[in-house]
């Protein structure tokens, strides 16, 4: 065997798959994963700023040592 | 992004998803995974459609590093018989995508080397270790 006969057998080996049609479903799953994405971004940015917010009242409160 | 596909990334899919799909087929040896890393390499593509740079070295990565785990322990073209297959199924992951890629989508080993991240020395290496065993195989099955 050659190395020119390689491709041709492999050829054969894919030859009679059946067709597949992506476009339409690779771009909606990236629509969804983009979404999901900007969904857990949004959450992030909330429970950091609620963290924030109940850290703060804590040290007006003063539930909290303030040092210094 | 807009909600319905963009006519770009539409003909660019249609015109690369039967090759990458036999390809993809030849490497993961099984037509389900072919095609989940296949719609899994388009999807990450339609993210940052059409920003990148290189789309077809984009989704090539996506499509064949993650066949050369080593962890995977799904084995390619369960219960075939066709002897072909066999000599492919015979061979490690690394080899067959190797093989599969300066063979049948004929790239060169350099352009092998940058999809896979792999050294032009160890793709050198690879193709010439996976044609061995490939003839080896091919020639045990014919002889049998």
């Amino acid at each position: 065997m050659r190395r020119e006969d390689i491709g041709p057998l492999l050829g054969q080996v894919s030859d009679d798959l059946p067709e597949v049609h992506l476009a339409d479903r690779a771009w909606t799953t990236g629509v969804i994963l983009k979404r999901r994405r900007r969904r857990t971004t949004v959450v992030g940015v909330l429970v950091a700023l609620g963290i924030a917010l109940v850290v703060a009242v804590a040290f007006a409160a003063g539930w909290l040592p303030v040092s210094g | 992004m807009q909600h319905s596909v963009d006519p770009e990334f539409a003909s660019f899919v249609d015109a690369r998803q039967g090759r990458w799909f036999r390809t993809a087929y030849l490497v993961y040896g099984e037509l389900g995974r072919a095609e989940r890393a296949l719609l899994h390499a388009f999807s990450r593509l339609s993210l940052h459609w059409p920003k990148v740079d290189d789309p077809d070295v984009f989704v090539q990565r996506l499509l064949y590093q993650p066949a050369l785990t080593r962890w995977s322990r799904l084995r390619p073209f369960p219960d075939t018989e066709n002897p072909l297959e066999q000599a492919l199924a015979d061979l490690t992951p690394t080899q067959r995508t190797v093989l599969v890629l300066l063979h049948l989508e004929e790239l060169t080993e350099f352009e092998v080397a940058d999809i896979l991240t792999m050294s032009h020395t160890a793709v050198h290496a690879q193709g010439l270790s996976a044609f061995e065993r490939f003839r080896s195989a091919i020639a045990a099955g014919e002889s049998r």
